[in-house]
């Protein structure tokens, strides 16, 4: 299925949870500073494994970087 | 004398500074350490997965017992602004949250009215809001009723460097707000931190004025003293300007 990442498109197996998704993309789902927001609305960690993703899902994965 | 707390911690500095714009990350590492800052600002953006895995600003400023306080820059509604404080509250564990709300991308002035939405929901939804407003009291009084743990009005647009150009509305803020009062923005050298100290502001945060200095780390110990200075000034209470002399020396016994 297709879904977009930080607003680039990605094609994925159906069905594919939030934390299997961060594995995909190479990423260490136990690192801290990182959260995710699935279509605008944000997961906590502790539910990363059964938030399923859909079709055209909308995820963002944010962290902090320098700022003011 | 009165303590600078925020959410229930006491910091010894009053200076809060930010973390962008810096040459490189040792620099601004040992910029902090200079400034002594306690409390430093963070933006939260999307991670980049072409990124070679670099610095953790997250760890770096937790290994040094800095207070991480998200901001929501770039936000331009209250629905974004919300969103970010969330994301940044789930990725920092921290329920602080510097809370922007932009107007216009000139300018970089705060939205009012969706600052003010803003801010409603997220006291409401348990964050500690110290929001970016404008030098405006009643702006100030209406933020601080909505429960907000600070107001943080601007002392210039963001970057200009201009100082605090309206002394007069901070000392006004001053006298009609009881939560800590934090000049926001503005800043350019060591003098614009104390006179921001000096009206009884009881912290200041600076950003670039350190960050884009010719010497950045040098800047942050300016600013660290200036803001020291500027608090012991106010404690200590200013003679009344008069235009005339008054002079200094006795005036008995003077060699004729």
């Amino acid at each position: 299925m297709k879904i977009r990442v930080n607003g680039e498109a990605k094609t994925v197996h159906p069905n594919l949870n939030v934390h299997a998704l961060l594995i995909a993309l190479e990423m260490d789902p136990l690192q801290s500073g990182i959260a995710v927001a699935v279509d605008r609305e944000v997961i906590p960690k502790t539910e990363w494994q059964a938030t399923a993703l859909r079709e055209n899902s909308e995820v963002e994965i944010i962290r902090a970087v320098q700022g003011g | 004398m009165q303590e600078f707390k925020i959410a229930d911690k006491i910091y010894t500095s009053r200076l809060l500074i930010g973390t962008a714009g810096y040459p490189n990350f040792h620099i601004m590492t040992a910029s902090i350490a200079a400034s002594g800052a306690e409390i430093a600002t963070v933006s939260m953006r999307r991670v980049k997965f072409t990124d070679t895995p670099g610095e953790n600003l997250f760890a770096l400023l937790r290994e040094r017992d800095i207070t991480i306080l998200p901001n929501t820059a770039g936000c331009f509604t209250a629905k974004d602004a919300i969103l970010t404080a969330t994301l940044a509250r789930e990725a920092l564990e921290t329920s602080l949250i510097k809370l922007e709300v932009i107007g216009d991308e000139e300018t970089l002035f705060p939205d009012v009215e969706q600052l003010l939405r803003a801010a409603e929901t997220l006291v409401k939804d348990g964050f500690t809001v110290l929001p970016y407003c404008n030098d405006d009291p009643i702006t100030c009084k209406k933020l601080e009723d909505l429960g907000c743990a600070a107001v943080m009005p601007l002392g210039a647009p963001i970057g200009s460097g201009m100082g605090i150009r309206n002394p007069y509305n901070i000392q006004i803020i001053r006298d009609l707000v009881q939560v800590p009062l934090i000049v926001d923005a503005g800043v350019g050298t060591a003098s614009d931190a104390a006179i921001a100290m000096e009206l009884g502001c009881d912290g200041v945060l600076l950003n670039t004025a350190v960050a884009k200095a010719h010497r950045p780390v040098l800047m942050a110990e300016a600013m660290k003293k200036a803001v020291e200075a500027g608090r012991a000034a106010f404690l200590a209470g200013r003679i009344p300007r008069k235009l005339y002399a008054t002079a200094s020396s006795p005036q008995a016994g003077i060699i004729e």
